[in-house]
This record gives structure tokens, C-alpha cells and sequence, in this order.
């Protein structure tokens, strides 16, 4: 569906303004009740999913153009996907779905912005998101014993992700994953230089085109190399691979883990044992993508109709995305089950978590913003009394470490595998 | 019509350059209210009012001052917006600026012992009743939700809740005040003018009250509130909610002590029999005439095709019905609650319902009843949107009473017609509150938003709603300023004329926009 296609969505907001707030039955202080980050750091209403909505109908119908001003609002959004869910608490509406749409209507229209532009100028050269060279990629697995599916053979492919794979610090993460899995006895193999970009922080830009290339392409590869399981690392890869390909038609016969699933379930057959203390408190962070944009997609075709005369409601039924069935309580498991480790939880957990920063785009176009957001979560994680706070993603876990480091914060920041690497 | 350049400096200087925009990106994000009250139209441009020449984000009281000066000095109109929910947050002539109070949002005070807090304008009830939980209290939150501004509702609006019947209405709940007038003027009202803390809206000082927002609200028809305080009342439950589930849902059980139930009855006069009675009895926490607008079932329903594959469960809902939360400070006052509750029941032919004894509802509506979290499922989820039909009221129960009595045909009318949403259930909201000694009726009905016919049906139905409100007692409710107030002012007291010498003593440049108020001059 076209952007015009969505007149309906953008006519239904009420401005309620639930979108900038966690739900409401959920609001457990002053503090924490926000969720939008954008409209939390940048204040007017249209730098909220209602705003933008309504922002989005005026150029629909010609009451605006296109302005610097216009594309600062589009982009300085997260897609982190919290107003959705809120929204959506008390509506049949699509905001995250209309704001995606803005933004590919944006880009087809010419209408782009330069920090995005050398991005995507490097995904096509490159074949990644982080501005580095291909041939570069497959460094971070130098020396470990890993297949490689081009050449070998393996039932389970890890996709280690663009931010992993050009991100030097983040390496550990995904070394360790690889022992953890192989101890495991885990069939594992990797693409090395060979990998390419899930395509999904193309898409978040607006630039569908690319988005569609790199998919078919992973597919073909996985296709060739006979892969019945992906697993990746990345927050951001497991929603392209689980949710935007099935989305976007593109058809996929292997099934999607996120490592926190897969070591969930290693752990509960026994076949990764946890013995080890970790005498630590921790909180856990949802990455928006594994979390409330992870939940599986269920494919629908149907149409409105009204009954009671003017009640919409739809043919067959729709499987609305309201985060309901993200990936919630199998990081959760993973943490509770390594001995010594106490798990606080904050306010803004799972369906509405709070977003680290880094998504859509925020942290290459707008840094200060990107900064502004972790701050925000790191307050929140700080307040629990936790002494570290843990996620599973590696753009969360940069932009994490990017705030503390700039403001000199004791609290600790670890991936869910570094509380495991004791075991290897 | 843009700014004059040195205008828009002398704002900057004031606020800072990333506090005031006049992109038009920005400005039609505060030109769009949806489909509600005078805005019933399927058209996409029809749903933009006028646009402002900027918005402002004002962060303190001298900040506000500052600007509120400005305007009077330049001619410029202006108008105050908290939460931004609702028409009356637009503006409504040329060279008007719009000042969203966004950053001014914190608690600055909650006094346990006196039962206060002090807010400033961008906290949200939902906020305010978190942090009073906490302390064993709670404060009144509007039934348009709990997402609303704590200090726009009770400064400016006439709100009612569930809570109504224990807690009273908005503006009960004001205590004092710090007010921008229309000239740049700061008044404290109430204790708080006089040296001492929030406790009193009414003195030692000022009071003001009427003048300032009488029953209705002046909708910021006469300045700029920038803080004010909120009476706090006792709150027997946890001191954090525990809600279950994930979204959309969300369930709580009932705590000790508390009872959730839906009561029925044979007519609308033993309904109103029995709520003066509980009213009086001072047993209930929480009560409100089931659904409204929107059937009772959606509002527990996470979604329209939830709601509509198990309508059949909710259909039977008796017309006559409400819904209500016992709560309890100790066994011994929750058994009294129980068994007043039994005895006023028997004494006007009542009986509790089988559908409010089923776990989805005590799980569900009991959080809905406690948060105010429900309110776009019931009144705009649906259809796209609701609107008053006309019948509304600030009165006794026995009007009340008449009114939803007079509803019936009125709503069947224009149900036949296909003008408004029926699936069978009579969805009328309505509360008694001030322990029953007044009640809002809401005449309310669910139409197409997006669908011409049922759009123009609606505002003719209302047209002719307000001309049968106009032949019977009703009197006053919260949308009789504004536009609205020329045709009630006549029949009830004149009250139109009194607002508009409030407007020219307090707004004698005419610098606030009177849209939602009422104009100066014509004396």
C-alpha cells in the first residue's frame, strides 16, 4: 500500500496524544511516564506520531510542501515503534506503519537527507550500513574455528549484522556467541566477507529499493547454502529477517532466532549448562526490534467494512501488530538462569520500553539526539539500583557505551552473551 | 499572514530559538483536531483549523508573562494548550500564536498532610495519580482520560469521572491558582495569595473561582494558568497497581477490600432512586452509567474485531445500568459497603449483573474505572468518533434521568436512519458526583467520521438535541461557552452576559482567542 492509501489511519487520530506516553493503565510515576522520545527532547506536538500524522495529511492534500523543517521531523524519529503500541492500546490505528510510509514516499520523491544519502551510497558500494569495505566484513571471525556457508555445509546460519561486523569493540560479543554455540554443539556456519546487510535500517530510511535488493539476495544465499535456521545477534536483523521480508512478500523457508532465543532454548534442553556465578543486579533493556517490532508477522489480506452501520471493523479479522507477542521473556530466562545474577526490571519494560537512541537513522543524522535518548534509559536503569544494565542488540549496546562514555557514568553495559562468557 | 520580523525576534529573545516555530510542518500538527464537536466533516481539509502564526513553548511563569505582553503590545492574539486534546486547543483568527505548555510540567509539590499537590500545566493526570498512589491518595482525573492535563481540566474545563461520586468535579477540585491575565498581570488566588501554602481555593485571599472558570470552564478564555493546586483525596489501594498482561490487554485483580460490580435496574427514575441513595450512603468509590459513548463490551475489547466477534456475550446489557467500585479502608467498613449496597438494591428493585461478575470485566474495566484509560476505545475507536447529540447536562439525577429517558427516541430516530452506530446497546455516559447531589448526563453517539451522510446526520441530530435541551430544565453543561453560549445564556440566567463583563474587565485588548469563551464588548 501507497502512502495515499493510508488516508483513513491518518484521519482516525483523535489527538488523544496516548502516542507519547507509555500506556496509560501502565504509568507507574512522573518520571518514566513518556515513551516518544522525539517529542520528549524536541517538544512540539509534531514531533509525535500524532504530529506527524497530521503533518503527513496536510502534504497528502497539498496544505504544506516539502521543507528542511519537514524532513528534521520525519527523520527525527527513532521508528522505535513505542506510539504505536500506545496508540494502538485504544485504537484501530497504523501510525508506525504511515510514519514508514512518509518516509519511502520522502525518498521517492527525491526528498533526501545528506547524513542518510552517504549511508545508503555506502550500502551500495559496500554492501553495508557502516561505511566500511565489504572485503572488511568477515574480519571479526578471524581465528575462530566457524564454517562458512558458501563453502560448507551447516544447519544453523549466524548473521552477525552490519554494526557487529565493522564495530571492532563489539567483536567479543560475537566471538563469544560463536564458542558459546559451538560448545553447545551447535551445526554453525557463517558468510564471513561474503555476508551482506539484512536490507532493514535501509527500509527505517525510506529507501524500499535497497531494502528489497539486499533481502532477495540474503534469501537466494540462504536458499543456495540449504539453511533451516537463522540466528542473529542483531535486534535489527532478527526484525528484517522475522518480520520485514514476510512483510514485504519476500518469500523465506527458514526459520528466524534472535541469540537470546536460541541460547533460551540451548539452556532449557540442557545442552549449554550454566554453572558459573555472576554474582551481579542487572537490568534488562528490550531493543525495540527484538521486543515490541519483533513480534512475528502474520500475513493478512482483508478489507474495512462497517457493521452496526458505521462500526469498522475488518474482513477477515486483522492481526494487528501491537507488540503483543514480542520477544520478551526469553532474554529475561536466559539472564534469570545464570547463577548469581539478580534481574530488576524498570518501568518501561517489554510492550513499552523506553528506546536506547540508535534506531532509524537518529544516531548517523542527529547524534546529540541519538545521546539525549540513552541518557534518558540509562537514568532509568540507574534508578532500579541495578549495576549494570544488559541488552541484546549491538546498536544498543553502542549507543549505551557512546553516553556513558561521554558523561563518565559508572554504570556498566553488557550484551546478554557477556554475562555467559565464564562458561567459555 | 506571517510574523512581522521583529515580532518573532522579541519572541526568540524571550523563549530561545528552539522554542518557537512557525514552519508550517509544525503549525499544521496544532491546526488538526480530528473529527469531534463543531468539526464533523469526512474531508481531509476540512479537518485543519486556522492555522497560527507560531507556536511557542513557554518554560516558566515569566516566560509566559513575557509573551502574554508581547501580544498585548502588538497586537497579537493568542491562546494556552496543555495536552492539546479537543478544538479548543486551536486557534480561531489570523495572527494568532499558539503556546503549548509542554515544558512546563512538573509536580512541584505534594503535600500528604493537607491532601494537595501543585502541578504546572503539562502534567497528566495519569502522572499526578501515580505519584499520589504512592502516598495512599489519588487525585480526580477527567473521564476524557487520564492522558489530560491535571491543571487545563481543573482551571478550564468541566470534567467528570468515575470517581466523581466520592471525589466531586474539576473544578471542586481546584484549590489555588497562579494566573497570567490577558494583560500580562500575575494573580495568586486562594490561600496561596496570602502568603500561605495551596490549601484553600477559596481563602484566606481571593477566590475567584467564578470569575476565573466558573462551572464550565472558561476553555483559556481568560489568561494563562500556569500553576495551580489539586485537592488530593484517600486512596485504600496498593501503593503501585500491579497490571498484568501485555498490550492491549492489560488486567488487574481487585485489591482487598474492593468490590467491582454492574448494577441494573427496572427505569431510569428507580436508577436515579438508587444513586442519590449511594450517593447519600457515601459507600461507593467509583460509578458511571456503563459504555458511553460506545458499547460497554468494546471497552474492555482490544480491538473492533475483538469486540464485534464477541458482541453476543455483551448485547444484553440492560439499558438501565451502571457500573460501580466498593473500596474499603478495613473489613469492617467493606462489609457496611456490601450490605448498604444489598439494601438500597431490594429498596429499588436493582440486582447486580451476571456480566460484571465474569473476570474479564472485574480484571478489566475494574483498571478502566481507577485510570481513565479506556476513552478512545469507547468513544472513538469504533466509528472514528462521537459527539454529544444535544442532550447534555450539569444537574440533578432526576434530570439525568429524564434525559436519557428523552434519548431513547431520539437515538432510535436517527439509528433507523443509519445516521449513528447501533449495535443494540444504549451507551449513554452519564456520572453522579458531589455524592450524588449533582450528575452529568452525556447524550452521546458514535458516528462515521469519515462518511458524509452520517457526518451531516450527526450535526443535525445535535441541531435538534440542543433545540429540545433548550425547552426543558437542563441547564448548563461543559459546551454551552463558546459558540454555544448565545443560545443557553437565555434560558439559563443570562450567563452569557455575565461572562462577556468578566472577558472586558480581564481582556481588554482582546489578546486571548474568545472562540471557546465568549467575546468582549457588546455591553
Amino acid at each position: 500500500m501507497a502512502l495515499k492509501d493510508y488516508v483513513n489511519e491518518m484521519l482516525s487520530c483523535t489527538r488523544c496524544s496516548e502516542c507519547k506516553w507509555i500506556p496509560l493503565a501502565q504509568i507507574k510515576s512522573w518520571e518514566f511516564a513518556q515513551v516518544c522520545p522525539s517529542v520528549g527532547k524536541y517538544n512540539f506536538h509534531a514531533y509525535s506520531a500524532g504530529g506527524r500524522l497530521a503533518m503527513g495529511l496536510s502534504m497528502l492534500i497539498g496544505r504544506i510542501e516539502y521543507s528542511d523543517e519537514y524532513l528534521d521531523i520525519l527523520y527525527r524519529c527513532l521508528m522505535c515503534g513505542a506510539c504505536d503500541v500506545s496508540c494502538k492500546c485504544n485504537k484501530d490505528m497504523e501510525p508506525f506503519t504511515v510514519n514508514q510510509e512518509l518516509r519511502i514516499q520522502a525518498v521517492e520523491d527525491g526528498q533526501l537527507i545528506p547524513a542518510h544519502m552517504m549511508i545508503i551510497d555506502g550500502l551500495r558500494k559496500e554492501d553495508n550500513m557502516m561505511l566500511g569495505k565489504k572485503a572488511d566484513r568477515g574480519k571479526w571471525a578471524e581465528g575462530l574455528d566457524v564454517k562458512n556457508i558458501t563453502q560448507d555445509k551447516a544447519e544453523v546460519y549466524f548473521h552477525a549484522g552490519c554494526r557487529y561486523c565493522y564495530d571492532e569493540e563489539l567483536w567479543p560479543v560475537i566471538r563469544s556467541t560463536i564458542k558459546l554455540l559451538k560448545k553447545a554443539g551447535v551445526d554453525l556456519g557463517i558468510a564471513g566477507a561474503d555476508e551482506n546487510c539484512c536490507g532493514g535500517r535501509s527500509f527505517e530510511l525510506g529507501y524500499q529499493g535497497e531494502f528489497i535488493k539486499y533481502a532477495e539476495n540474503n534469501v537466494e544465499m540462504l536458499k543456495s547454502a540449504r539453511i533451516k535456521t537463522v540466528v542473529t545477534s542483531c535486534a535489527d536483523g532478527y526484525y528484517a529477517f522475522k518480520v520485514l521480508y514476510p512483510k514485504m512478500g519476500i518469500k523465506t523457508d527458514f526459520k528466524v532466532l534472535h541469540i537470546t532465543e536460541y541460547l533460551d532454548l540451548l539452556i532449557k534442553q540442557g545442552k549449554l549448562k550454566l554453572t558459573r556465578k555472576v554474582p551481579m543486579t542487572v537490568t534488562y533493556h528490550d531493543p525495540c526490534h527484538l521486543g515490541r517490532l519483533g513480534e512475528p508477522y502474520v500475513p493478512w489480506e482483508g478489507v474495512r467494512k462497517k457493521v452496526f452501520n458505521h462500526m469498522n471493523i475488518y474482513d477477515p479479522p486483522k492481526p494487528w501488530r501491537k507488540g503483543t507477542d514480542g520477544v520478551y521473556e526469553p532474554p529475561r530466562d536466559v539472564i534469570k538462569s545464570i547463577p548469581g545474577v539478580e534481574l530488576i526490571e524498570m518501568e518501561r519494560i517489554k510492550e513499552y520500553a523506553w528506546c536506547c537512541g540508535a534506531g532509524g537513522g537518529v544516531k548517523e543524522a542527529y547524534p546529540d539526539f541519538a545521546i539525549w535518548t540513552a541518557r534518558k534509559r540509562l537514568d532509568e536503569a540507574r534508578a532500579t539500583g541495578a549495576e549494570a544494565i544488559v541488552t541484546a542488540c549491538p546498536w544498543c549496546k553502542r549507543n549505551f557505551t557512546d553516553a556513558i562514555e561521554e558523561s563518565g557514568d559508572s554504570l556498566k553495559i553488557y550484551d546478554i552473551v557477556e554475562l555467559l562468557e565464564q562458561e567459555i | 499572514m506571517a510574523l512581522l520580523r521583529d515580532v518573532y525576534r522579541e519572541l526568540e529573545d524571550i523563549l530561545g530559538p528552539e522554542n518557537i516555530s512557525e514552519h508550517l510542518a509544525v503549525l499544521d500538527a496544532y491546526t488538526y483536531f480530528g473529527s469531534f464537536m463543531l468539526m464533523l466533516s469526512p474531508k481531509p481539509e476540512h479537518r485543519y483549523q486556522t492555522r497560527p502564526e507560531a507556536v511557542l513553548l513557554p518554560g516558566s511563569t515569566e516566560e509566559v508573562q513575557a509573551i502574554v505582553k508581547v501580544c498585548n503590545r502588538r497586537g497579537l492574539v493568542f491562546r494556552a494548550s496543555s495536552s492539546g486534546y479537543g478544538p479548543w486547543n486551536g486557534a480561531s483568527s489570523e495572527g494568532e500564536v499558539i503556546m503549548d505548555m509542554r515544558r512546563m510540567n512538573r509536580i512541584l509539590e505534594i503535600d500528604e498532610k493537607n491532601m494537595y499537590a501543585v502541578v504546572e500545566p503539562y502534567v497528566s493526570f495519569a502522572q499526578m495519580q501515580a505519584e499520589a498512589h504512592k502516598k495512599g491518595l489519588t487525585c480526580h482525573v477527567v473521564g476524557a482520560g487520564s492522558s489530560c492535563s491535571v491543571l487545563a481540566n481543573h482551571t478550564s474545563g468541566d470534567g467528570n469521572n468515575t470517581q466523581g461520586i466520592s471525589q466531586g468535579y474539576s473544578g471542586r477540585n481546584l484549590l489555588g491558582v497562579e494566573w497570567v491575565l490577558p494583560t500580562g498581570e500575575i494573580i495568586r488566588a486562594g490561600s496561596y495569595d496570602a502568603g500561605s501554602r495551596w490549601f484553600s481555593g477559596d481563602g484566606p485571599g481571593p477566590s475567584l473561582r467564578g470569575m476565573m472558570r466558573g462551572a464550565a470552564g472558561s476553555k483559556g478564555g481568560v489568561g494563562v494558568f500556569t500553576k495551580c493546586a489539586c485537592h488530593l483525596h484517600p486512596w485504600p489501594g496498593p501503593r503501585a497497581m500491579e497490571i498484568h498482561g501485555v498490550s492491549p490487554d492489560y488486567e488487574a485483580e481487585l485489591p482487598p477490600l474492593f468490590e467491582y460490580h454492574i448494577l441494573g435496574w427496572p427505569s431510569w427514575q428507580t436508577c436515579a432512586d438508587a444513586l442519590y441513595k449511594i450517593g447519600e450512603s457515601r459507600i461507593a468509590y467509583a460509578i458511571h452509567k456503563t459504555g458511553g459513548p460506545g458499547s460497554h463490551g468494546a471497552s474492555i475489547m482490544g480491538s473492533n474485531d475483538e469486540y464485534y466477534a464477541r458482541w453476543e456475550e455483551f448485547k444484553d446489557l440492560p439499558e438501565v445500568s451502571f457500573a460501580i467500585v466498593l473500596a474499603a479502608n478495613s473489613p469492617e467498613e467493606h462489609e457496611y459497603q456490601v450490605k448498604v449496597l444489598g439494601r438500597i438494591l431490594e429498596q429499588t428493585s436493582g440486582n447486580i449483573l451476571p456480566l460484571g461478575e465474569k473476570p474479564i470485566f472485574k480484571k478489566r474495566d475494574f483498571i478502566n474505572m481507577i485510570k481513565s484509560c479506556f476513552i478512545p476505545r469507547t468513544a472513538f475507536r469504533c466509528s472514528g468518533s462521537f459527539n454529544i447529540d444535544g442532550l447534555i447536562g450539569i444537574e440533578t439525577l432526576d434530570h439525568a434521568a429524564m434525559a436519557f429517558d428523552k434519548d431513547r427516541s431520539h437515538r432510535a430516530k436517527y439509528a433507523a436512519r443509519n445516521i449513528i452506530v447501533d449495535d443494540g446497546t444504549f451507551n449513554n455516559w452519564g456520572v453522579p458526583y458531589e455524592g450524588s447531589h449533582m450528575a452529568l448526563f452525556e447524550c452521546g453517539h458514535l458516528f462515521g467520521s469519515t462518511d458524509e451522510e452520517s457526518c451531516k446526520g450527526m450535526m443535525e441530530m445535535a441541531d435538534e438535541g440542543i433545540e429540545m435541551t433548550l425547552k426543558t430544565p437542563f441547564a448548563i453543561n461543559w459546551m454551552t461557552t463558546g459558540a454555544l453560549a448565545k443560545l443557553y445564556g437565555p434560558v439559563c440566567h443570562n450567563y452569557h452576559d455575565w461572562m462577556r463583563k468578566i472577558k472586558n474587565v480581564f481582556d481588554p485588548n482582546n489578546a486571548v482567542d474568545p472562540a471557546w469563551y465568549i467575546s468582549g464588548k457588546e455591553e
